[in-house]
């Protein structure tokens, strides 16, 4: 009997799934569902009822298959019911395909067939693979293998994590227990942090003493609780709760410490003391905000609280539904997230229509055709599939209908709007700091013609240039106005991965850095700033403000729309950039990837080789910048016609003020800053110009 | 004096190690690398030996040809020699490579983009504007 039953164990065994198939399928519930029952109903039974539904089951396009190699294999929801169909039948049936899988990026480094290099080969953008590797966890963004447990939280900087990490989120955080120790409410109750040392230590004080009076009135009273206190005396229960209110942030601060701690982000190397405010907890702050795209400086905020409060299946799915977002738009080529306000347009038939917030609209509906709508449906996909599941995995969902003026041809074009905009220095004759405050901030606006009526599709903050430190021929840092021009320039050429030649005019700190290479620390070009990559002062992607000219020798005065890691500087309203215009690198990678989607006149070039090679001198050592390629590029004919408003003139000055100026409290030589030293007259080679500005 | 001697030989001995460590590119051998190779040719200019190293380990002397695992990430190198300034450069693992690293004499450092004027010893002039289209530093 024994024998029997694990000879039968077996072969069930051997027919079990195969790498990439469903851990556990949901209940089947008899309904035609994998092809094995299918073929098994078919049997003969005497009935011809069923034999007839098996026939018509057979005969269904969307009947699920177990036996579709993994690349042929598409996940519907049809009738409630989760199913393993073929492309070809998903897509006949009007489902629109998902890739889900880990080989997944943004549409603007896919592989473009019509570019093909010297052996016609198709030409890949490099940085298509780094961009998986990130986003999987794999390795840094050198492209080096992470070290074991190391995490990659880069959604702030545009690279939402691959399928195969978000089910590993859901999947071990499910699975912890430390969790249930934790007070979310508590965490909820606190709004925002205090972190002024002096109001710290009064609050202590106060505590401390209310402390005592209330412990002398529980010894009074013979209690041991304050509610058994209040209890018995009632009139103490406004001094109870003033002792709590003292006390909230050190308790709360208990928690967040559990949670994070939980989560895994209070790392040993951070040294945080329990209890403490200190540059540890800073740390995991930030690891945690960057885990979950929260726009905050690293304290325990407003934002970053109440997502602090949330269960980490919540975050989970919170981070799922961003990740999933980029791959709806991706597949569908939409944009309008929104942003323009209640912008609105007239159909063929004359009917008016508000421009949709088709982003949201598409998740949604793809979330809720993919029953993963809720946290709890989410994590029981993610538990259904394992990780070689994702190395193909694609989804259908129904989607609703595009608006009447989407095409694969649409006019477009781009307005800059610089906002409230100060030509005045930025201090005061004692070097004292001037309020120039910005209430209008600078916006990228991106609009389609259509029926005669321009229709303005996103609205994205972005930033404007100002004063900033520019290093003078002579070797020292000065402050210049970098401004952004004004007036109609074209966007001729999109570089996706760009690569960003820095001036000479760039201060040469922000050039070189020591680093960790192979057991001991040396200096290195600082790369992440050059790029290609996240980091890098173009971002994932840049779109080149040229002045047209009609042989297409534009003239460039180096303003670009790019995406940005430093994306304080695009949400403050007192920082500003070199001159370009910055966008959210996830916004970016977005725009960009419609405009190459609906433009019509998209020619790929490919990988643009420079190699570009220079030398400078910093603090005693020679960093040597090689930088081999400018990007990946792709030119738009005709080019896209972009249109920068002034803005409004704020203070005094009514131009942009020229020259180098000495930034207050720096110690200079008494020598002409344009002229290098040991030279007389070198004015022709360094006058700085206004070029490739960040 | 007894300090001196191990601190001496301590050091010695970490030299020595540091020569010694093996190569990357061996240890992947080692565990039965077999994956594609690119070749990474590095040379001097002016034609002089000097010391290329990875991190901690010493690569060779120039002139230097090793082979590399391919898309292995960028190899931050650093070219030394005495009397000569040392550059930081950067070879790429994505194609074969070859790298001319010019070598400047420490007294030709004022040829160098980027060399500053030493500042007098008084500390430099006050945050005052030097150039005369320029607007007072503190309008």
């Amino acid at each position: 009997m024994r024998v029997l039953f694990l000879l039968l164990s077996t072969l069930i065994g051997c027919a079990g799934r195969s790498s990439g198939e469903p851990a556990a399928q949901p209940d089947q519930g008899g309904s035609p569902g994998a092809e094995g029952s299918s073929l098994d109903s078919t049997a003969p039974t005497g009935k011809k009822p069923a034999a007839k539904a098996a026939a018509k089951r057979a005969e269904d396009p969307l009947r699920h298959r177990a036996d579709l190699p993994p690349e042929r294999r598409v996940i519907v929801v049809v009738e409630g019911e989760e199913r393993a169909v073929d492309i070809d039948a998903a897509r006949a049936a009007g489902y629109t395909l998902i890739d889900f899988s880990d080989a997944w990026s943004p549409y603007i480094f896919h592989t473009f067939s019509d570019a093909v290099d010297e052996d016609g080969a198709p030409q890949q953008n490099r940085y298509q693979s780094t961009y998986r590797c990130l986003a999987d966890d794999h390795c840094d963004s050198d492209g080096v293998p992470l070290e074991e447990g190391e995490k990659n939280y880069l959604e702030v900087f545009g690279i939402p994590p691959s399928m195969s990490v978000i089910r590993a989120r859901f999947v071990e955080d499910d699975a912890k227990t430390c969790y249930e120790g934790v007070d979310f409410e508590l965490i909820a109750k606190m709004k925002g942090f205090e972190y002024r040392e002096r109001t710290l230590r009064k609050r202590e004080k106060a505590a401390r003493a209310l402390k005592k009076q209330l412990d002398a009135e529980k010894k009074k009273a013979k209690v041991k609780s304050f509610e058994a206190l209040i209890a018995k005396k009632p009139d103490l229960a406004s001094v109870v709760d003033e002792y709590q209110d003292l006390t909230l942030q050190g308790r709360v601060l208990t928690q967040v410490e559990a949670r994070m701690s939980c989560d895994g982000h209070l790392h040993k190397r951070y040294h945080h003391k329990s209890g403490k405010l200190d540059h540890g907890l800073r740390l995991a702050v930030r690891r945690f905000q960057r885990k979950h795209m929260i726009y905050e400086h690293t304290n325990l905020r407003k934002k970053t609280l109440r997502w602090l409060a949330r269960p980490p299946v919540d975050l989970n799915f919170e981070s799922f539904k961003r990740a999933f977002t980029e791959r709806v738009i991706a597949a569908t080529g939409i944009l309008e997230d929104g942003t323009t306000g209640e912008v609105k347009w007239k159909d063929k038939a004359g009917h008016e229509h508000v421009v949709r917030d088709l982003v949201t609209e598409f998740t949604e509906a793809a979330l809720a055709s993919i029953q993963m709508d809720t946290p709890q449906k989410a994590l029981a996909f993610f538990k259904r599939y394992d990780d070689a599941a994702f190395e193909h995995l694609q989804i259908g969902v129904k989607l609703p209908a595009l608006p009447e003026y989407y095409s694969k041809k649409m006019p477009l074009f781009i307005h800059v709007d610089r906002g409230d905009v100060w030509y005045d220095a930025p201090w005061d004759e004692n070097g004292k700091e001037l309020n120039q405050p910005r209430r209008n901030l600078p916006k990228l606006m991106l609009y389609t013609r259509y029926l005669d009526q321009n229709i303005r599709l996103v609205r994205f903050k972005t930033t404007i240039g100002g004063w900033r430190e520019e290093l003078a021929p002579n070797g020292y840092t000065y402050f210049k106005y970098k401004g952004s021009d004004v007036g109609s320039r074209v966007i001729r050429k999109i570089i996706a991965g760009p690569t960003w030649v820095p001036p000479k005019t760039t201060p040469l700190k922000s050039l070189a850095k020591r680093r960790y290479v192979n057991g001991k620390t040396q200096g290195v070009v600082n790369y992440d700033e050059l790029g290609p990559g996240y980091l890098s002062a173009y971002g994932l992607v840049a779109g080149y403000f040229v002045i047209p000219r009609d042989d297409e020798r534009d003239h460039d005065r180096g303003i670009r729309a790019h995406g940005s890691s430093d994306y304080m500087s695009i949400l403050s309203s007192r920082r500003f950039s070199h001159g370009c215009h910055r966008l959210m690198n996830h916004k970016a990678v977005r725009l960009y990837g419609f405009i190459l989607s609906h433009h019509g006149g998209v020619s790929v070039e490919g990988e643009q080789m420079i190699n570009h090679h220079r030398q400078f001198l910093y603090k005693d050592q020679v960093y040597e910048i090689r930088l081999p390629s400018r990007g990946f590029q792709f030119k738009l004919t005709p080019p896209l016609p972009v249109e920068v408003f002034e803005g409004k003139i704020k203070g005094t000055a009514q131009e942009p003020i020229k020259g180098f100026i000495k930034i207050p409290g720096k110690a200079y030589p008494d020598s002409d800053p344009h002229k290098r030293p040991g030279e007389e007259d070198n004015e022709a080679e360094g006058t700085p110009t206004l070029e490739n500005t960040q | 004096m007894r300090w001196t001697l191990i601190l001496a030989l301590l050091g010695g001995l970490y030299a020595l190690a540091a020569l010694a460590a093996p190569s990357k590119l061996i240890e992947y051998k080692k565990k039965g690398f077999t994956g594609e190779l690119v070749e990474i040719t590095v040379q001097a200019s002016p034609n002089v030996k000097a010391h290329v190293y990875h991190g901690r380990q010493h690569i060779g002397l120039t002139p230097l040809r090793f082979q590399w695992p391919k898309d292995s990430g960028p190899l931050d190198l650093v070219v030394k020699r005495n009397g000569y300034i040392t550059v930081n450069t950067r070879a790429y693992t994505y194609r074969n490579e070859r790298l001319v690293v010019e070598l400047t004499k420490e007294e030709n450092a004022k040829t160098l983009f980027g060399y500053k004027e030493k500042l007098p010893p008084d500390g430099g002039v006050d945050a005052a504007p030097s150039e005369e289209d320029a607007p007072p530093a503190a309008p």
